[in-house]
């Protein structure tokens, strides 16, 4: 006799609902399943009206992130076995637009995450004859904790600021400019502090740390927006009001 | 494809922004414990202005010192204490973790930084407790 587990799946139509409604399907049990098996068994078996995302189903491509009883979560690395007494309830991520069941409006961070730049910036770029820009291991292990970043989005749906502000350019962009900004290699942190330190930027941030507990890759963005602060303070009292002609180049 | 084309395909006819609510400190342990942190500033800011009110009273020749069997502001102190002490640890103790200290193409280790703010407090905490006793004492 096959075991089962009741699996609460957030619905949304937009050519029908006015708003999101539940349904329940009962999915069987696997000790080896993830949450994203149970989602991929409704649609094959149950109901192939639902709609999500996922593609690599081994925690790098970031598509299938979603609110499992209320957490954001990679559902590829989530296990069924830890919500096999609990019941799931699974929802889209929380803070985004809903664009049908579980796929949510991801223009908006896409935007912000471009606004940043999340490159390499060159002042002046070498030839390709003249070799690669080499980097000490101490120099690479400045930024590597911040590269880590899939652009998954947990980080968003777990912060309260984000969900309150939405013009909030978020944990998940700033991290990524950190990243390239602590990159010997790169030159451009001048053109992301303007986005940077705009009010929309990390002084929207109060610190409730929670994008940080969300990451499924140990980026802990809420560190990478409080150095950022302290940076730009830093950077602007040492250089724009303590050195003469500090703020022209 | 064409502009409206495209605009047609991207675009959803209809989306649903979940609103976030009143209640969201209360969905998860770290979101309230969060609001208790960030609400530790009240206390402080409540015995500030305290101290304000009594330095202006004393500038105008109305300061009565607090005597030991004022209880109510005993509690008030140690309440207003409490809070202090915990937004100064729970502040203290991400030091560590935001100020970068170069040493060379390293950077100082984040208990050392941590270590140094929390001296940084108890050295701040004693001589300005001394002065203040002292000050006390010699009645100025």
């Amino acid at each position: 006799m096959p075991e089962f587990v009741d699996v609460t799946v957030q619905r949304y139509n937009p050519e029908t609902d006015d708003k999101p409604r539940f349904q329940t399907y009962q999915v069987p049990y696997r000790e080896d399943w993830v949450v994203l098996d149970a989602i991929l068994y409704i649609k094959d078996r149950l109901d192939a009206t639902l709609s999500f995302r996922w593609s690599c189903r081994m925690g790098i491509c970031g598509s299938c992130g979603m609110n499992v009883n209320g957490y954001p979560k990679l559902t590829c690395s989530t296990h069924l076995r830890d919500y096999r007494t609990k019941g799931l309830r699974i929802e889209p991520l929380s803070n985004f637009p809903v664009i049908r069941d579980l796929v949510v409006d991801i223009d908006d961070f896409m935007a912000k995450l471009k606004s940043v730049k999340p490159w390499i910036i060159r002042e002046l770029e070498q030839p390709l004859g003249a070799g690669e820009y080499l980097q000490s291991t101490n120099q690479v292990n400045h930024y590597a904790q911040f590269s880590g970043c899939i652009n998954c989005m947990l980080c968003y749906a777990a912060c309260p600021v984000y969900g309150m502000e939405n013009e909030f350019l978020g944990p998940a962009a700033i991290a990524l400019a950190r990243r390239y900004n602590l990159d010997s290699r790169d030159e451009g942190s001048e053109e992301r502090v303007k986005v940077l330190a705009a009010s929309e930027g990390i002084w929207e941030c109060s610190f409730v740390g929670e994008c940080s507990a969300a990451c499924p890759k140990g980026v802990d963005p809420a560190k990478a927006i409080q150095q950022t602060k302290f940076d730009t303070v830093n950077g602007f009292v040492m250089g724009a009001m303590l050195m003469p002609f500090g703020n022209r180049r | 494809m064409s502009d409206v084309a495209e605009e047609s395909v991207h675009r959803p006819v209809r989306t649903y922004r979940r609103p976030l609510g009143n209640d969201w400190w209360l969905r998860r342990r770290s979101y309230f414990l969060y609001m208790v942190r960030e609400s530790t500033v009240i206390f402080m800011v409540a015995w500030l202005v305290w101290f304000l009110y009594q330095v202006a009273a004393l500038k105008f020749g109305r300061y009565e010192a607090p005597t030991t069997d004022d209880y109510a502001f005993i509690a008030f102190s140690v309440v207003c204490l409490f809070f202090t002490l915990w937004h100064a640890v729970t502040f203290l103790n991400l030091s560590g973790l935001i100020l970068r200290v170069p040493i060379g193409d390293r950077f100082l280790p984040a208990v050392a930084v941590k270590g140094a703010a929390f001296g940084g407090l108890l050295f701040v905490t004693v001589v300005g407790g001394a002065i203040m006793i002292y000050l006390g004492y010699v009645k100025l």
